[in-house]
């Protein structure tokens, strides 16, 4: 096997002010690989169930221009994973329209591979009916009518659709919804290396320099691949790999840091070793990949209707102390006076700030401070009916009266004008599961595209 | 003896999503002997957790010590699931607070 260096530029593409020196240090290594992860599902539901991107187009042509230019000016593959923060459909190609525009400026002639990534509805249903559908860490149990009104749906793919693309000789790969750690372990598991061991490095450096110490997810991360072990390092001097910054990566966002389940298998690090190889450099070792039945994880969003909110602030006391009962009174006024609107055509939420919004049930301590952030959050059937109780919620709890109140109106501080806004569409995730797929280059379609 | 709070051992208290339906909350030691101090006192387990989060112990899914990492790793399932409909911490990322005041007696 040969040896091979891979460099990760930044935690996601469009997301932070990624780190060019860095970047064109690394660059300097002679890589073999440039891997980029450009999504999650961590921004929320609502950017798969809109197929919106939750990165700005200038940050994230920003790092796509800086990327496809290193890669094709020095002749090194690139792989870009989970396209336009979801992999869905709409998602690549939003991504792929900036590539365009970025070839364009640039003058870069390339081919690219594309790998969409959605699931078919119909396939889901099957699995579904056949009862194949898994819950995945808490996600409740699938229905038909969820998967019937899920607008988008995706599945991670494993390191094979990216090796068939490799196998074919492509040197861009963008890639719909994708396991993090694929993206950079694709390579290393074609050219021989243990399949652990290599996913473990694409877990280290999908979140490129959160890694490092100290840790900047918009700095480049370099890892060293030969033999049974690899090394990984921050190209930024101020910056450098410990055992401590390595190993604890292995916790982030997983429930297990002993084992990370993947398609078609697990990752298991029971025995991985983390040595500090140089001042700046950790070599990790041992990592293990354990096969299983091929299983694909699927994640789909629905809308359950449009959303407005409204602010204000509450700094008086009487206000404060009676805040619950003067809500409660002031749904009740709403829900009996405006009967045009049904009572099960909207909800209304109330996120407290400076007493329980951030932790709810789960609050300790729901005391609340001197002053509190009052958010009235209305998610109705449509966007009118959403601002119309919203703004009704909003003035009766400002001006409702009560002899325990010594305010008789302004209970509340309404923070803008407009004191409503129209949020729009509200989703929420209506999959999150395994499905069986034993064949691990379904359900996924590469098209090869010319750029430029 | 005296009790210190989890703060001022950790190096690192945060919490994150695990998936939109889960959250882990991590707690990262500078060195294995603080990391053992606090394992064996025995104060990071699915009931002191579950009582300090105002949940059912069931809701906890793994509590994990990652000795490699000097690390205990908790995962909960979320009362509210990410992005959902009355939800108000999309990354999960607020949710660590609590960790902060736990007592570690010497």
């Amino acid at each position: 096997m040969r040896p091979l260096t891979i460099v990760s530029p930044t935690a996601c593409i469009g997301l932070g002010p990624t780190d060019r020196e860095a970047f064109r240090a690394a660059l300097k290594l002679d890589p073999d690989l440039i891997g980029a992860d450009m999504g999650s599902t961590d921004p929320g539901p609502y950017y798969l169930g809109a197929a919106a991107p939750h990165v700005s187009r200038i940050a994230a042509k920003r790092d796509l221009e800086m990327i496809l230019e290193a890669s094709r000016e020095l002749g090194v593959p690139c792989i870009v994973g989970t396209a336009g923060g979801n992999g869905a459909r709409p998602h690549v190609e939003w991504t792929l329209r900036i590539i365009h525009e970025v070839a364009e400026e640039k003058g870069l002639r390339f081919e690219m591979d594309v790998i969409y990534a959605d699931v078919p509805l119909h396939v889901l249903l099957h699995h579904f009916e056949r009862g194949e559908l898994e819950s995945l860490d808490g996600a409740p149990p699938a229905t038909e009518e969820a998967i019937e009104q899920s607008t988008y749906a995706v599945a991670q793919m494993g390191v094979e659709p990216l090796i068939a693309s490799l196998d074919r000789g492509s040197e861009v790969i963008i890639a719909g919804r994708c396991c993090d750690d694929a993206i950079f372990a694709a390579l290393p598991v074609r050219e021989g290396y243990e399949k652990g061991l290599a996913l473990h490095m694409g877990k280290i450096l999908e979140c490129a320099g959160v890694s490092a110490s100290p840790s900047f997810g918009f700095t480049t991360m370099v890892a060293r691949m030969e033999d049974d072990s690899f090394t990984v390092f921050p190209t930024d001097p101020r910056r450098r790999a410990t055992v401590a910054s390595v190993s604890a990566h292995s916790l982030y966002e997983r429930r297990d840091p002993f084992r990370e389940p993947g398609p078609g298998g697990v990752t298991e690090s029971t025995d991985t070793t983390y040595e500090q190889a140089d001042e700046r450099t950790v070599r990790v070792k041992g990592s293990k990949w354990i096969p299983g039945p091929y299983k694909l994880k699927v994640e789909a969003a629905r809308q359950i209707g449009y959303r407005s909110v409204a602010l204000a602030g509450i700094r008086g006391p009487t206000t404060l102390r009676y805040l619950d009962a003067i809500v409660r009174d002031a749904e009740k006024t709403v829900g009996d006076q405006v009967r045009r609107l049904p009572r099960e055509s909207y909800r209304i939420a109330y996120h407290v700030f400076g007493r329980d919004a951030v932790m709810k049930s789960m609050e300790p301590i729901p005391v609340p401070g001197h002053e509190v952030g009052l958010m009235i959050d209305v998610v109705a059937d449509d966007q009118e009916n959403a601002a119309a109780v919203t703004d009704l919620m909003l003035m009766t709890i400002f001006s409702y009266g009560s002899p325990k109140l010594k305010s008789s109106s302004g209970n509340i501080a309404p923070t803008y004008s407009p004191w409503t806004w129209n949020v729009g569409p509200a989703y929420e995730f209506s999959l999150y599961h395994l499905f069986p797929s034993p064949d691990p280059l379904e359900p996924y379609a590469t098209e090869t595209v010319q750029v430029g | 003896m005296t009790a210190v709070r989890l703060s001022e051992l950790a190096r690192v208290i945060r919490s994150k999503n695990v998936g939109p339906f889960m959250i882990a909350l991590d707690v990262v030691f500078d060195d294995r002997a603080t990391y053992e101090r606090v394992v064996k006192a025995n104060v990071i387990t699915r009931e002191t957790i579950a009582a300090l989060y105002r949940v059912d112990p069931a809701t906890i899914t793994d509590v994990v010590y990652y000795a490699p990492g000097n690390a205990i790793k908790v995962s909960l399932l979320r009362p509210i699931p990410s992005g959902n409909f009355s939800d108000a911490d999309v990354l999960g990322a607020q949710q660590y607070a609590p960790m902060h005041d736990i007592e570690v007696p010497d």
